[in-house]
């Protein structure tokens, strides 16, 4: 026996069937779906919605990255121009190099 | 977040460009006739030498046109012995120089005229005399 299902006949058995649900589980199914509705909302990533605090400390933390990675790449830099100029000191200086390397 | 992601993205390709920059070596051919007149006493070992050690030479040639005849000599005959000291020992070098900076210019100058003066008498005095070492230069 062949059944021709389309998107009304569906429909019609899914809304039979949901009648014939207990009301708790119907509210039940009801919440998971405004859950899943809110996940989904533009604007909205991941299975946690951002709140503002979450979005602060997000930014906060972000600086604070970036500064300290600037700041490493700074001193590093720094370090490389003192050592240089203690260098070129040290090679050109009336002293001999073995002064200071002994 | 979407700030937060372009402010990371920013932060590695920073870090990523910084890193990728020592990683240019530079034979002695492509050195400028500046750079190579500074860092002639290195011109056989350059092709061999690691980009940050390049790289740390170029930045002592980038003074070189400023200083006098005699420091210029002074560098060249010194830039051999120091390139093959290890890092330790130029640390230590740099330590050393950094705590006599501090003494009392009188002091320093004193202390320089005692070295002088113990050089000149092991010069005068040991087989050394005729075999110039470039430390004591």
């Amino acid at each position: 026996m062949n059944t021709y299902l389309n998107t009304n006949t569906i429909r019609e058995l899914l809304n039979r069937s949901v009648a014939q649900l207990e009301p708790k589980t119907l509210a039940g199914l009801s919440a998971a779906r405004e859950q899943a509705l809110l996940r989904h909302a533009p604007g909205k990533t991941g299975l946690h919605p951002m709140t503002p605090r979450r979005r602060m400390v997000a930014a906060f933390a972000t600086v604070l990255v970036t500064v300290s990675l600037f700041g490493g790449i700074a001193y590093y830099w720094e370090q490389a121009q003192d050592n240089s100029e203690a260098d070129l000191a040290i090679l050109t200086d009336d002293m001999p190099v073995d002064v200071f390397v002994n | 977040m979407r700030l937060s992601r372009r402010l990371i993205s920013f932060a590695l390709a920073a870090l990523l460009a910084g890193a990728a920059l020592p990683a240019l070596a530079k034979s002695w051919a492509e050195l400028t006739p500046g750079q190579q007149e500074a860092l002639s006493p290195l011109s056989s070992e350059w092709d061999a030498l690691p980009p940050k050690k390049q790289r740390y030479y170029l930045d002592l040639a980038r003074s070189y046109p400023s200083l006098t005849p005699e420091k210029k000599q002074r560098m060249h005959d010194r830039l051999a012995y120091w390139s093959k000291l290890t890092p330790e020992q130029r640390e230590e070098a740099r330590r050393k120089y950094r705590a006599f900076k501090k003494v009392p210019p009188a002091t320093r100058e004193e202390v320089k005229k005692m070295v002088k003066e113990q050089e000149a008498q092991k010069a005068a005095s040991g087989p050394a005399a005729t075999q110039p070492d470039p430390s004591k230069h």
